[in-house]
């Protein structure tokens, strides 16, 4: 198509662009650099900074590269000496209210070897221990545009630095105003947290009355901290780390929606965690670095001895296991796994327990979290459909989904849609993320949200209108005019004792309007724990496993036929992987985690595991995509993955089927039982079987909030500082 | 729904993004201010941040966010005002009430604004007191205005 | 359009009437600056004046004339006589003049400054025609047609003057013939940068996107500038007709006033005239049968400068901080809400309606060519006659500072033009035809034709520190050249000030200017720096006074000079000494006085009663002597 295509020249050099497509834009995708300082590929072109200017043959001034759109025959020139004039003047007026020591200090150059100045100068003047010092962007301009001599005075403008928020500190002594931070958190948030405040000289950016952004109702996303070029927003925990060795791509697992991000590592150490596109949530932005580094992480083997946990080798440890596990009775092996793990982990896991220990007691964590909701997840699960339906939607109804902290990507796309035009209703009891945005905000009472949900479902169903509430006949009027409805499930919705009655509801709303039904569950590989049969009820592939046919066919592979569903007995040997052991009981526990047991707990065993910033594998997230997890750093001490554990044990006690060398071994394994399980796949979860017994005690609703939030067993509060804050 | 004394002001603007400046106006005029529960409740009628919202109304003059005194003293620093000497008059205010442009006396008696331009330049310098102009002002002829208010 | 034609009818009756009624009818200006100098009290005056008279007199209130200078004016006419016009008039001169012409007939010729009427009445009374007064004869009056004639809150005042005439037959033309009379007129936007009218509206025409905008842009932000302001409160009508032109030929259907919050009393006419062109039917649907619909809304600005600039404007208009984006798109393509929008000034839409009625090629011939038609400037600052005046572009200055001005009583200095984004013109400049082009070779620019004129006793370096200091506080604060720029620009003029000058200053002056000028995002910030370049090229020896000799030489910059009595002028009156709140003044009866320097505040309250002119600016003495004079003897 000749008439989309744009030929110029830049620098010499003729180029061809897409009509449309800025300078900038184009010289970017040439390779040409021109300095900028507001931009961000990401984001609308701001033209703040004007460090762009280009000079353009024919145009009397020098426009900014970033908002002048490129044109058939155009003449451009990005680096002429009236060029760099102007733009080491810009580069002067914004020095002049950016503490610039790092830049003057005569003893820069010896500053890594002496550090004489370390304590001197305080952070906030600048100086080499600028927590931005060497990634600052600041710092590139200078070397490429360079200064003049004369640098006009410094005007500090000495606002106290902001500490009191969780995650990061800010100090806008610093700021150079390229609104990076702003236009990120409005397009991430609409009209979110940060804001240009005053105007003229006095600009500043800040929240509303200067409140915390705790206060101001920031959900910690970070895209403000990842897009500040100077060391005005800086990662608390990151802060001195420097710059990151490697950048490695994997996948987070604290909720089910599976973002990419990128680990960022420093020697063996995970220093930082950053999105891949768009934003994490603050969880995955700021909570992996802390809770995969902590101190309190195992790095050895230890058994009981004389009533104390001894560190041990892993021949010993091995030997141990065998010999506990051997003089246990089939009936008498219990196996709790984390839906943490990865899918690897999970299979491999729930084979140990059926072929090593000849029982289908292996069950995952959700199984306790969910109770009678378990086979309503499942049904839902089996339709479920992928994020980007958003997109499409003309009505969202959301359903306790609180986007504030957990789950913060899906407000943007949520807000997104609306700002498109679709309508968002909201069903919540308290005052939550969405409330400010809904179109429609729905109230019940504490614990009523299923009745109100059934109510719904039934007004829908019925032409009559009843005697109901008139919020509920207003929405079920608005529901009813929808075209594309999307229903989302907040995952605390899922935790409620009526979780049945409330997912059945949903399913009938979601025919009657034919809805599609989004489940962002709160566990990082649920899906895949169902798909790798980690349930006494559940086979690998999510078959049933009072299916006799299945069983027989699983058996075939495994060479080994599997055994049929028992009542458990009172265990005598409990194998726990990334599960807190309950406080009483008589069992001899074997516990598998990556942090010690906490205090007051008790096992026989400890067997230090790998986190998942420290394993090759892979999870499936609640769309049925199957995403990689891939190692940024070795597990702590002698820490290993968790199917490494499993399969030293079960070699140890000679059973086949255990010697896998690695996960891509175990992967091939599982697509023989999982059709199309291979990293990349998008899965069809209508396999999945709702074949769940109703569990036997009531569950424990108390919990829910702490599950909601959790890592291998560990109440991420308990192990991230800045989490303990947003909690109030 | 919303607090008193909002709802009924809400019921004559659409909700669009569009009323923000108007609505601020209108809550500047009657409270002489804006205060944090205005922003919160325009922010939930708007179904936009306060931050946002705070953000709008710091960047025009016309928003102030504290209570305003009792008298309203506005010297004009226009154009012609400056060249007239209106800075003078500014000056004498200032000292005169111990507060700078933007304050508030601490008996809350008067406020105190400089302001751009009043658009009586062919008067000027001119000074507003609680809403009325007054033209070609002096020193001593302000000193002697501002006496009646003691 | 009979409807029209009744409306016009109707409205031209009820005028006649008012006219040829027995009783007599006082008009009193009541515009913003009538008000300052005090017309309420004299309307009070006069109600009561007429209760004790027993007079059935009617009040009329009328806008601003123009020679503000005279503020309060009230004119009296009697029936069968003209209309007498009185300066200057206070509540206790208003019996007098009431009792003398109500009820004596007798105008006062020392008191009138002006009359209606023809030749025979100045022969018979010796009262100048007022449009014959110096500061009126150069002038021509087109825009300014009505204001201070008619009543601004009676639309038949409008309609009885040939008001929606204009409007009337636009609706009987195609738009294109609309837009191309007002290109046949040659009108450029009135707002500043002077663009073509006619192309901009046929841009807006011929964008994609629907439905159009009309905004109208009375955010008159200039210090020192009131055209719009007048224009609104004394026609506002004119300007609404403008509007529902230029909305019939582009083609959009609704408008928006966005017009200062400062200006309440514009606010009120606006809105009391919109609501009367709705009681008319002139705006709203299907106005005047005619098919076309219109409607308007007021948006009162909330105090930003920078929202003159048409992309911040439309920001504002959006709810948004009023932070300018670069352009293109212009908003002619994609302006209010992405929607192709014409943002006009208030003066631009007020001459419309003249074109309309009289015809583009007529208006052409008034200016000078390329700068066609008569322009409004608020005239103020040191000169005689202060006020709002129009003049045909091409006008010198000259003519316009010493003519209609009347001239500086201290010797003329410069001539400020274009508001904080123009620039100081030197008495060279005198002879330089106002226009758009002249002004920007100069180093100003006309922009919406504040024009201030400076005496010796202004300051220029601290006038350019002034405007920068303005530009400083209403940056908007996006674009670094012209957030920092500007600081820097204060900050050094600030030292040269307060006498810690260097000449190396004047450097980081000129070379921070020219990176606004060439970098700066906006019109806004790449004109602020103009007031320092300007008076860095024509006013260079008053910065090396202050940067040299350290001193102020228009006794402006308090730490560069001081104040001393001229003993020689002094007469010894007295009249300084109580005034002096610092007691700095000493001196006898009848003999010479002195000040005392280390006391002094220079607060000008001395030189404000001084009759002598004795108390003047000199360098800042050594320390010896002023303790010299310090020590007094009682």
């Amino acid at each position: 198509m000749p008439n989309t295509t744009r030929h110029l020249t830049i620098d010499g050099r003729p180029i061809e662009a897409e009509n449309g497509m800025t300078i900038l834009q184009a010289a970017r995708r040439n390779g040409i650099y021109i300095p900028t300082l507001c931009d961000l590929p990401t984001l609308p072109p701001h033209g703040s900074c004007r460090l762009c200017i280009v000079e353009i043959e024919g145009w009397p001034k020098t426009p900014t590269a970033c908002t002048t759109a490129v044109q058939e025959g155009m003449v451009v020139r990005t680096d002429t000496p009236r060029l760099r004039d102007m733009r080491s003047e810009l580069l002067r007026l914004l020095l002049s209210e950016h503490p610039l020591s790092c830049l003057a200090c005569t003893e820069k150059d010896h500053c890594d070897e002496c550090m004489v100045t370390l304590r001197k100068a305080g952070v906030t003047t600048g100086c080499g221990s600028c927590p931005k010092d060497g990634q600052c962007e600041i710092q590139k301009l200078v070397e490429y545009i360079g200064l003049g001599e004369d640098l006009y005075p410094i005007r500090y403008r000495n606002v106290p630095v902001e500490h009191e928020d969780p995650f990061y500190d800010r100090d806008y002594n610093l700021c150079v105003l390229c609104g990076r931070c702003v236009r990120v958190c409005e397009s991430l948030h609409f009209t979110g947290t940060l804001t240009y405040t005053n105007r003229g000289s006095r600009t500043l950016v800040g929240t509303a009355f200067g409140q915390s952004h705790l206060e101001a109702g920031c959900s910690f996303c970070g895209a403000c901290v990842d897009v500040c070029p100077t060391g005005t927003l800086t990662e608390k925990v990151r802060k001195w780390d420097g710059v990151p060795e490697r950048e490695i791509e994997s996948t987070c697992v604290l909720c089910g929606l599976g973002c990419s991000l990128r680990l960022l590592a420093k020697k063996n150490k995970v220093i930082g965690s950053l999105p891949v596109e768009g934003h994490l949530c603050v969880k995955g932005r700021f909570g992996i670095t802390e809770l995969v580094s902590h101190p309190y992480r195992l790095a050895s083997p230890q058994k009981t001895t004389d009533g104390r946990l001894m560190a041990v080798s892993w021949d010993e440890a091995i030997a141990a296991a065998v010999e506990r596990l051997s003089s246990c009775p089939p009936g008498g092996f219990a196996m709790r796994v984390s839906a943490d793990l990865c899918t690897e982990d999970l299979y491999v896991a729930q084979k140990f327990a059926r072929v090593v220990m000849s029982t289908n007691q292996v069950t995952a964590v959700p199984q306790d979290a969910y109770g009678q909701g378990m086979n309503g997840i499942v049904r839902l699960l089996k339709k479920a459909a992928p994020l980007d339906v958003i997109e499409g939607a003309d009505a969202i109804l959301c359903l306790e989904l609180d986007t504030r902290f957990a789950q913060s990507v899906l407000e943007a796309d949520l807000l997104r849609a609306r700002q498109r035009g679709a309508k968002l209703y909201t069903i919540h009891p308290d005052h939550h993320s969405l409330s400010l945005h809904a179109d429609r905000w729905l109230q019940p009472a504490p614990g009523r949200t299923a009745e109100a949900l059934a109510s719904l479902a039934r007004l829908m169903g019925s032409e009559a209108g009843g005697d109901a509430e008139e919020e509920l006949l207003l929405l079920a009027g608005d529901l009813r005019e929808a075209h594309n409805l999307v229903v989302l499930v907040g995952p605390e919705a899922l935790y409620h004792p009526d979780s049945d009655t409330l997912l059945e509801a949903v399913e009938k709303l979601a025919q009657l309007t034919d809805a599609s039904t989004i489940m962002p569950a709160a566990e990082g590989n649920l899906v895949g724990s169902l798909l790798a049969g980690a349930y006494p009820d559940l086979l690998p592939g999510g078959s049933a496993a009072s299916d006799a046919g299945q069983r027989r066919q699983i058996g075939q592979l495994w060479g080994r036929s599997l055994p049929e569903l028992a009542p458990l007995d009172e265990p005598s040997v409990l194998y726990l992987i990334g599960v807190q052991p309950s406080a009483s009981g008589e069992a001899s526990v074997i516990y598998q985690n990556i942090d010690q047991l906490l205090d007051g707990q008790h096992a026989d065993m400890v067997l230090p595991t790998a986190a998942f910033s420290e394993v090759n594998g892979t999870v499936v997230n609640i769309e049925g995509r199957v995403l990689p997890l891939r190692r940024a750093v070795p597990p702590p001490g002698e820490a290993l993955p968790s199917w490494q554990i499993l399969c030293r044990i079960a070699q140890a006690m000679d059973v086949p089927g255990f010697d896998y060398a690695s996960a891509e071994d175990i992967q091939a394994e599982m697509a023989e039982l999982i059709a199309g399980y291979r990293p990349g796949a998008h899965l069809s979860m209508d396999t999945l079987t709702p074949a769940f017994q109703p569990p036997e005690p009531a569950r424990d609703a108390s919990k829910a909030a702490e599950y909601h939030h959790m890592y291998m067993g560990f109440p991420m509060t308990r192990r991230v500082e800045g989490l303990r804050a947003l909690k109030r | 729904m919303y607090k008193d004394g909002y709802k009924s002001v809400f019921e004559n603007y659409s909700g669009a993004q569009d009323n923000l400046i108007s609505l601020l106006q209108h809550f500047q005029k009657q409270s002489g201010y804006i205060s944090q529960e205005c922003v919160q409740e325009v922010a939930r009628f708007l179904k936009i941040s306060e931050n946002h919202i705070y953000g709008v109304a710091s960047f025009y003059s016309q928003f102030t966010f504290q209570k305003p005194g009792k008298n309203h003293i506005k010297v004009c620093l226009g154009t012609a005002c400056h060249v007239q000497d209106g800075q003078l008059l500014a000056n004498e205010i200032r000292d005169l009430l111990g507060i700078q442009s933007g304050q508030v006396t601490a008996d809350g008696f008067f406020d105190y604004q400089e302001v751009a331009c009043l658009g009586c330049c062919a008067q000027a310098p001119v000074v507003e007191i609680n809403g009325q102009i007054y033209a070609r002002m002096t020193t001593t002829k302000l000193m002697k205005k501002l006496s009646e208010y003691e | 359009m009979s409807n029209y034609e009744t409306l016009r009818r109707e409205a031209g009756a009820r005028w006649d009437a008012l006219n040829s009624s027995q009783s007599p009818l006082i008009y009193l200006g009541t515009a913003s600056c009538g008000r300052a100098a005090g017309a309420m009290q004299v309307l009070e005056a006069i109600r009561t004046t007429l209760e004790e008279l027993g007079s059935d007199a009617q009040v009329i209130q009328v806008g601003c004339i123009g020679p503000c200078y005279l503020e309060p004016l009230m004119d009296i006419r009697l029936s069968g006589r003209p209309r007498v016009s009185y300066g200057k008039v206070t509540p206790q001169k208003v019996p007098r003049i009431l009792q003398s012409m109500l009820v004596e007939g007798e105008p006062l010729p020392k008191l009138a400054v002006g009359h209606f009427g023809d030749e025979a009445f100045t022969d018979q009374t010796g009262i100048p025609r007022f449009f014959d007064l110096p500061m009126l004869r150069p002038q021509v009056r087109v825009i300014l047609k009505n204001c201070g004639l008619i009543d601004p809150e009676d639309i038949d005042h409008y309609l009885a003057h040939d008001g929606y005439q204009g409007f009337v037959k636009a609706l009987s033309m195609q738009p294109e013939a609309i837009i191309a009379e007002v290109q046949a007129s040659g009108l450029r936007g009135r707002g500043g940068a002077g663009f073509v009218t006619g192309k901009k509206w046929e841009i807006c025409r011929g964008a994609t996107g629907s439905p159009k905008v009309l905004i109208c842009n009375a955010d008159e932000g200039d210090p020192g500038a009131f055209m719009n302001r007048s224009l609104l409160e004394g026609d506002p009508h004119a300007v609404l007709e403008g509007m529902l032109i230029g909305g019939y030929a582009i083609g959009a259907s609704h408008g928006y006033v966005y017009i200062r919050a400062e200006y309440p009393l514009a606010v009120v006419r606006l809105r009391h005239a919109i609501a009367q062109m709705r009681e008319k039917g002139l705006l709203g649907e299907n106005i005047l049968g005619s098919g076309f619909s219109f409607d308007i809304t007021i948006q009162e600005g909330a105090g930003a400068f920078v929202c003159g600039e048409e992309t911040a404007l439309i920001a504002s208009l959006e709810g948004k901080r009023g932070m300018p984006r670069p352009r293109p798109p212009y908003p002619s393509d994609k302006g209010f809400h992405n929607l192709p929008t014409l943002i006009n000034n208030t003066e631009t839409f007020g001459t419309i309606p003249h074109i309309l009625r009289n015809g583009g090629e007529w208006f052409n011939r008034l200016g000078t060519p390329g700068n066609a038609g008569t322009k409004t400037f608020s005239l103020v600052g040191k000169v005689r006659y202060t006020g709002l005046i129009e003049v045909p572009l091409g006008t010198t200055l000259r003519e316009i500072v010493f003519e209609v001005g009347g001239g500086t009583e201290k010797p003329f200095k410069a001539v400020q033009t274009g508001g904080p984004l123009g620039g100081c013109l030197s008495a060279e400049h005198l002879d330089t035809p106002v226009n758009y082009e002249s002004m920007q070779q100069c180093g100003s620019i006309m922009g919406s034709g504040g024009l201030i004129v400076l005496d010796e006793s202004t300051c220029l370096v601290d006038l350019a520190h002034y405007f920068l200091s303005f530009a400083q506080n209403e940056s908007c604060g996006k674009c670094t050249p012209c957030r920092i720029g500007t600081r820097v620009l204060v900050e050094t003029l600030e030292k040269i000030i307060h006498g810690q000058g260097e000449p190396h200053d004047l450097e980081v002056l000129s070379n921070v200017s020219d990176t606004m000028r060439n970098t700066a995002l906006c019109a806004a910030g790449q004109a602020a720096p103009n007031p320092v370049l300007s008076t860095l090229k024509y006013f260079r020896s008053e910065y090396h006074a202050h940067i040299h000799d350290k001193f102020c030489p228009a006794a402006v910059c308090k730490d560069l000079f001081e104040y001393r009595i001229d003993a020689e002028k002094c007469t010894g009156c007295g009249r300084c000494i109580p005034v002096c709140r610092s007691e700095a003044i000493r001196g006898e009866k009848l003999q010479p006085h002195e000040i005392d320097v280390t006391k002094c505040a220079k607060c000008r309250a001395c030189i404000e009663v001084c009759n002598f002119d004795a108390i003047q600016g000199v360098p800042v003495s050594s320390t010896v002597e002023r303790l010299d004079v310090g020590t007094f003897t009682r």
